[in-house]
């Protein structure tokens, strides 16, 4: 699947929007936040969020360092034309960077023991340059003082101004004075140049800190969590998927978390139909995204592997744009998965319910080499599925979602709304032989959907199980 | 009281005030220049214009226009691309985000007097936004060189006064240019809805029946009034106040007319800008028992003039002024003529 669509899938982007950075720049750099593939790049990330929270737990630092930043502009333009040694900046571009100076250090001095990562260089000398009057305003022009001869011809030139008797000394003047603001600027200029790596530096700083607090804010908002980096196993215990509990909280409903360890190789995760095994699975998938982008995620408490690359296979979510049947979709996004693995990658598959769209006689035979195929692959195969395996191999594990809790069909208020209420949603271990329990019809009934089709559904699945009796 | 006396008195009472063009070259940058040429002294004055206007070249017909005086502590919002054209001294105080293809709105200070082309935003939003940059920073007066007649810039959402900038180049029939111009300004004066309390910015586009005995307000099946109304008689039985959001035709007035429609009957559009009506549609609705009203009323408090067509024909001024100011009670100044 491709980054974009996953991203969509998961939620991770519905989660980022969330992030309220001040800035036009950090709300931009949100989208290019990195994918970490290697421990010790994810452990730094997360190690230097640590120290932010750390840093930013007072409200009020907070408070007037994001007030400082929502009036950070993009500069980068500027900054790209100040690359070029012999570059000339006209006024609207120094203004820029003299605006963005003295927002530059009145954070740094609001950000006095700051982490080292955050520091920002000092920039009093780019302040001094672009406000030669002291005057600590961020508006701009030429000043009189950046040259002597500059605020001689200006008062000579307003004293004509009034006369209006010399139009040709009145020209000359003007003249010479572009020429003059043409010198300063280019002095001007130069002189940034020199500095432009700090201000680079700075800039690049003051994004990344917006970012950081922004990702602060959405671990407080979202109650995620530390996880920690593992080698063999990712493990989870009370994993929860942070916009679907905020929505169900909402309408005053719990989200039952769930726990879950899955090994190298395949794990089979079997359970009726409503019993959360999409949700699980996307919920795992951008729980992996959050971890390598050095997020905390949404979990009490996560042991995390990092993986190279994550595919969620479905035929649910292909587009149709693409002009291929979902099951087509499907077995692409399957073939690259295989690919990847075949490549030495390793990845965190999520099959969700493959082969769905096919005859289940075929689609059975597939999804069974999926999970044969990957039982002995480093990379994290899970597939959901509704299909009998009996796959008879002890390094499979198999969880099964307990499902409808046994004593609500004698519930009578129970409809679509509720259902929730009236489904366990934790894992169970069993072993691959157990057979899937077949309660479609059960959920039927639950539902109250009663109609003649269901009906015959019903008479055609018991005379089925009568005659495998007498066989 | 001399007539440009009192519109400059006028203004000064106001805190953003727009001159709207009846058409094009209808002399609104004079206009301009007249009234901070006598106000800048008094008052910290701030200048914008809609989008291009005010540029050196007429983009419709091509003809030089004047650009906007500036004198020295005036606060002025142009575009980028032009600011940099620019050949006085003035100080940059801010710059505002929003991007159009000219670049983004620079604010500035002269400090001294100059020229420059007025190109501030387009988008209304935009336009809040900078006069809000413009009230940051202390103005006194806003004055927003607005776009031609009918484009909602001049709406009374922005502005709290209005003036209206007519000449030469609407006609070349003192009769016609007269009555043009009274029809604007007949819209412009329509009477302000006073009945169920409405908030018209909530109701999408279409058109919507209020009842006034309970407040209920019914969203009825219809577009505009510019595609089909066919069955509106329904709806329209007893007294009744209709809301259209989008604009009112003369056509639309007729068929209310011709339908039997219009006795006891309130339309009411959103401002003046969204009546596309002729004095003569308007004023066959009233007799019959209608009554055109408008959510939003504007403030005009004074009209001026251009004597010249862009052609090179010129009228005679006080002929004009008096043939306006005869019929109507805001002040007509020739802004050219009080230059001398």
């Amino acid at each position: 699947m491709r980054n974009e669509e996953i991203r969509e899938i998961t939620g991770l982007n519905a989660l980022l929007q969330k992030m309220n950075c001040s800035s036009i720049p950090g709300k931009k750099h949100v989208a290019d936040i990195k994918f970490y593939k290697t421990k010790e790049n994810i452990k730094k990330e997360l190690d230097a969020l640590d120290s932010c929270l750390e840093y930013f737990r007072n409200d009020e630092l907070v408070n007037k360092i994001k007030k400082l930043l929502y009036s950070l502009r993009n500069i980068s333009y500027t900054l790209k034309k100040l690359e070029h040694s012999d570059c000339i900046l006209d006024d609207i571009q120094l203004f820029e960077l003299k605006e963005f100076a003295l927002l530059s250090e009145e954070s740094r001095q609001v950000m006095y023991n700051c982490p080292k990562f955050l520091e920002l260089k000092k920039l009093d000398d780019v302040v001094k340059l672009l406000d030669p009057e002291n005057t600590k305003l961020r508006h701009f022009y030429i000043y009189d003082t950046y040259d002597k001869e500059l605020e001689k011809l200006r008062s000579e030139k307003k004293k004509l101004l009034k006369i209006r008797n010399d139009p040709e000394k009145l020209r000359k003047i003007e003249t010479r004075e572009e020429e003059i603001e043409e010198n300063v600027r280019k002095r001007l200029s130069k002189s940034l140049f020199e500095k432009s790596n700090r201000l680079k530096d700075n800039f690049e700083r003051l994004i990344k800190l917006d970012i950081y607090i922004a990702k602060i804010e959405l671990i407080k908002k979202y109650k995620l969590n530390k996880p920690s980096i593992a080698e063999d196993e990712i493990s989870y215990k009370g994993l929860f998927n942070p916009l679907l509990k905020e929505s169900l909280e909402r309408i005053k409903k719990k989200f039952q978390p769930v726990s879950v360890s899955i090994d190298n190789g395949s794990t089979i995760i079997t359970g009726a139909n409503m019993t959360g095994k999409s949700v699980l699975l996307r919920t795992l998938a951008l729980s992996q995204q959050l971890f390598q982008m050095g997020f905390y995620v949404p979990a009490e408490n996560a042991k995390i592997v990092p993986v190279d690359t994550i595919h969620l296979i479905s035929g649910d979510y292909q587009s149709m744009l693409r002009g291929l049947s979902s099951f087509a979709a499907e077995m692409i996004e399957l073939d690259r998965a295989v690919k990847d693995t075949e490549s030495g990658l390793r990845g965190l598959l999520l099959f969700d319910e493959p082969a769905r769209n096919t005859n289940p006689y075929e689609g059975h035979v597939i999804v069974k080499a999926c999970i044969l195929f990957y039982a002995n692959k480093k990379t994290f195969a899970v597939a959901a599925t509704h299909y009998d395996l009996k796959v008879a191999n002890s390094k499979i594990k198999q969880y099964r979602v307990k499902g409808l809790i046994e004593d609500s069909l004698t519930q009578e208020e129970i409809h679509p709304e509720n259902i929730i209420d009236y489904v366990d949603y934790s894992l169970q271990r069993v072993s691959p032989e157990e057979t899937v329990p077949k309660e479609a019809l059960r959920v039927l009934k639950l539902l109250k959907l009663d109609n003649p089709l269901f009906d015959k559904a019903k008479n055609i699945l018991l005379e089925d199980r009568r005659n495998h009796e007498d066989e | 009281m001399k007539n440009s006396k009192k519109l400059l008195k006028d203004i000064t009472k106001h805190k953003c005030v727009s001159i709207v063009g009846l058409e094009k070259n209808t002399g609104k940058t004079e206009t301009m220049n007249f009234i901070t040429r006598n106000i800048h002294n008094k008052l910290n004055v701030a200048i914008t214009s809609i989008g291009l206007d005010g540029e050196f070249f007429d983009q419709i017909a091509y003809t030089p226009k004047p650009p906007v005086n500036i004198f020295e502590g005036m606060i002025f919002a142009t575009c980028e691309a032009f600011y940099r054209e620019k050949k006085f001294l003035s100080e940059i105080l801010y710059i505002n985000e929003h991007r159009t293809p000219l670049g983004r709105s620079v604010i500035a200070k002269a400090k001294e007097d100059g020229q420059i082309v007025l190109a501030g935003p387009v988008i209304n939003a935009y336009l809040k936004e900078l006069l809000n940059d413009f009230w940051k920073l202390n103005s006194d007066l806003i004055i927003i060189d607005g776009a031609f007649s009918r484009i909602s810039h001049s709406s009374p959402l922005i502005s709290d006064a209005v003036i209206l900038a007519t000449g030469a180049t609407v006609s070349l029939n003192i009769n016609i240019l007269v009555n043009k111009t009274l029809e604007i300004t007949r819209i412009m004066n329509l009477k302000e809805y006073s009945g169920t309390s409405v908030n018209c910015e909530r109701l999408g586009r279409g058109l919507y029946l209020i009842n006034e005995k309970n407040g209920e307000i019914t969203n009825l099946p219809f577009d505009s009034t510019i595609t089909s109304t066919e069955g509106i008689e329904d709806y329209l039985i007893g007294k009744q106040t209709l809301f259209l959001s989008g604009a009112i035709t003369g056509s639309f007035l007729r068929m209310l007319v011709q339908k039997g429609l219009a006795k006891d009957l309130t339309v009411v559009a959103k401002d003046y800008t969204r009546i596309f009506a002729s004095l003569g549609d308007i004023e066959r609705f009233e007799r019959k028992g209608g009554r055109l009203e408008v959510m939003y009323n504007v403030n005009l408090i004074g009209i001026t003039i251009n004597p010249w067509s862009p052609t090179g024909y010129k009228y005679s001024s006080a002929e004009l002024v008096d043939a306006l100011q005869s019929r109507v009670k805001v002040p007509v100044v020739d802004v050219l003529a009080e230059d001398n």
